[in-house]
């Protein structure tokens, strides 16, 4: 689906800061993938150059196959992969919800039977579909960015790109857009690429990549990365709870298990540990 | 008693086709030198409750008095009460708008009608109280990072020399560690001038870790009250009203029925447990 080849990058020629350095990733179709790292980190650079809002300084990118260094390929590459930013105030333009949905397709020339099937449909999968005749700033802020991911859904792409969609929200408004995300990426096979700070949420990813100075400096599972725990700390980064309290369980000379991440697993890790005591 | 408030009600609009109860009745009181959460999710009232901290909002019915000063008096010296208690915003950063971050920090000293010698000590101390240094002083506030401009906020707040600070979510939007870096400059600030601190905050895991007493907000109400222990235990109801617990107070209740707040607390008492076995 996205395939970066030695990929830097420099906000300006000559500068010596190397915001990317020598990115080699390939992300497949249908992947959920989760991108951590420190604000300044690069990781927002590296997502703004899977639609091409940042074109490489040196090195590819592949979108789809298609080189985004291409000019004529610009409105292709950017309908396959949508984005979603930060704050939902800043990317719904019209003042009832349908209408704001439907601005991608109309502005694709869509016939208008179609906009209006499209239109239903995105809505629907998101689970806003009772609000289509509201205005926007009446919602709060994880139906916001619901619809701003329905809005992107209208362009039928087959890669989602999401730069920090639930910093602004709350547990609530969390919990909803990253359900919508999992229900997208199950249902509609579509690709996710999530920027967060959130462990939590970086959990509910088949692939969790960190970043630092511009480099991919861990990529693998939840699980393989968030046993990693001084790492990730060292890095200025968290790691779900569960996870540390194991690890400094370790530290103290207790065999806990490195792989556990939620409630459950944790639950299953220490009443194991409890039987070997007795035994 | 810093603050103390009487069946505190507050409705928008009142009288109009969008009226809104956002505060039924609350009542409450912060004694000088605590340090108070408030959580709740989006709608519950928190944002409404903070307002009438220093007058920006006076209660529809009820009273609330701010260090004595009833703010819904016909003759309240808000003046007095704005200086008393100091209200960091969401994205405080969003606000700073001099030239440079000495001057945007000395902008409500100034206007406080201080003099020249006074006004350098308060941006100078509110600078040390932040953790800033000074080589920043004289430059633009819109060429630091954003951790700093939202220090450089809050130095501008504290240059007031309010009695109590007030801040909403001021972790929203940083990552872990500018989280951290925050939330201890914070309690060090408690800690070292004894202000009154009230926290408004989503992160239920950074509410833990910080304050010693607790309001939950629903419904325009003060659903639970107590210490962070106290409150996280009852972490069904928490879940009921759109809040969860952290994940290690969930996990110990459910293994034995314990209650803590904090990683290092569920570490105790595990050590304690597999080292007894």
């Amino acid at each position: 689906m996205i395939i970066t080849e030695n990929l830097e990058f420099r906000y300006y020629e000559g500068s010596n800061e190397e915001v990317l350095d020598n990115i080699n990733l390939k992300i497949e179709k249908g992947e959920f993938v989760a991108v951590l790292g420190h604000n300044g980190s690069g990781k927002s650079t590296l997502a703004k150059h899977f639609n091409a809002i940042l074109l490489p300084s040196g090195g590819k990118v592949y979108v789809g196959g298609m080189d985004t260094l291409d000019e004529s390929l610009l409105y292709e590459i950017r309908q396959m992969t949508g984005m979603v930013f930060q704050n939902p105030d800043n990317q719904l333009v019209a003042t009832i919800v349908e209408e704001d949905v439907a601005f991608a397709p109309e502005n694709l020339g869509v016939p208008s039977q179609e906009i209006r099937k499209i239109v239903d449909w995105a809505l629907e999968t998101v689970g806003m579909s009772e609000y289509k005749r509201h205005a926007p700033h009446l919602l709060s802020g994880g139906q916001k960015q619901r619809v701003a991911i329905a809005g992107v859904l209208a362009m039928k792409p087959k890669c989602i790109v999401l730069d920090e969609p639930t910093a602004m929200l709350d547990p609530i408004g969390r919990k909803e857009v990253i359900a919508t995300l999992s229900k997208l990426n199950r249902e509609e096979n579509i690709t996710i690429v999530l920027i967060t700070h959130n462990m939590d949420e970086a959990v509910c990813a088949d692939r969790v990549i960190v970043m630092n100075t511009g480099s991919i400096i861990m990529d693998g599972t939840p699980k393989q990365v968030f046993s990693r725990v001084d790492e990730i700390k060292s890095l200025g980064l968290d790691v779900p709870q569960v996870a540390e309290l194991m690890h400094e369980l370790r530290k103290e000379g207790f065999d806990a298990p490195s792989d556990v991440l939620t409630i459950e697993e944790g639950y299953k890790a220490i009443k194991s540990m409890l039987e070997r005591n007795v035994q | 008693m810093i603050i103390k408030a009487e069946n505190l009600s507050y409705t928008y609009s009142q009288g109009g086709p969008f009226q809104k109860d956002a505060l039924h009745a609350v009542s409450f009181t912060i004694k000088k030198g605590e340090f108070i959460g408030i959580i709740g999710h989006t709608g519950s009232g928190k944002s409404t409750l903070v307002q009438h901290l220093n007058g920006l909002l006076k209660p529809t019915s009820g009273k609330i008095y701010i260090d004595g000063i009833d703010t819904s008096g016909k003759k309240a010296d808000l003046k007095a009460v704005r200086a008393k208690v100091g209200l960091v915003f969401q994205y405080p950063e969003h606000q700073l708008f001099e030239e440079t971050v000495r001057r945007d920090i000395a902008f409500a000293p100034t206007n406080m009608g201080l003099s020249k010698e006074e006004i350098e000590e308060r941006v100078e101390q509110a600078c040390a109280l932040v953790g800033i240094s000074k080589d920043i002083l004289d430059k633009s506030p819109f060429e630091i990072s954003g951790g700093q401009k939202r220090r450089v906020a809050i130095a501008g707040v504290l240059a007031m020399k309010p009695q109590v600070l007030v801040l909403d979510e001021p972790t929203a939007g940083l990552d872990p560690r500018g989280r951290e870096e925050i939330l201890s400059q914070i309690k060090k600030l408690h800690k070292d001038i004894g202000i009154t601190v009230i926290l408004v905050s989503h992160g239920m895991e950074d509410i833990a870790n910080t304050v010693e007493r607790l309001f939950v907000m629903n419904k325009g109400k003060i659903a639970m009250e107590g210490t962070p222990l106290e409150v996280y235990s009852r972490y069904e109801e928490l879940e009921e009203i759109g809040l969860s617990a952290p994940q290690v107070t969930k996990l110990m209740k459910r293994l034995f029925n314990v209650n803590v707040c904090t990683v290092a607390q569920a570490k105790e008492y595990l050590m304690g447990v597999l080292k007894r076995a």
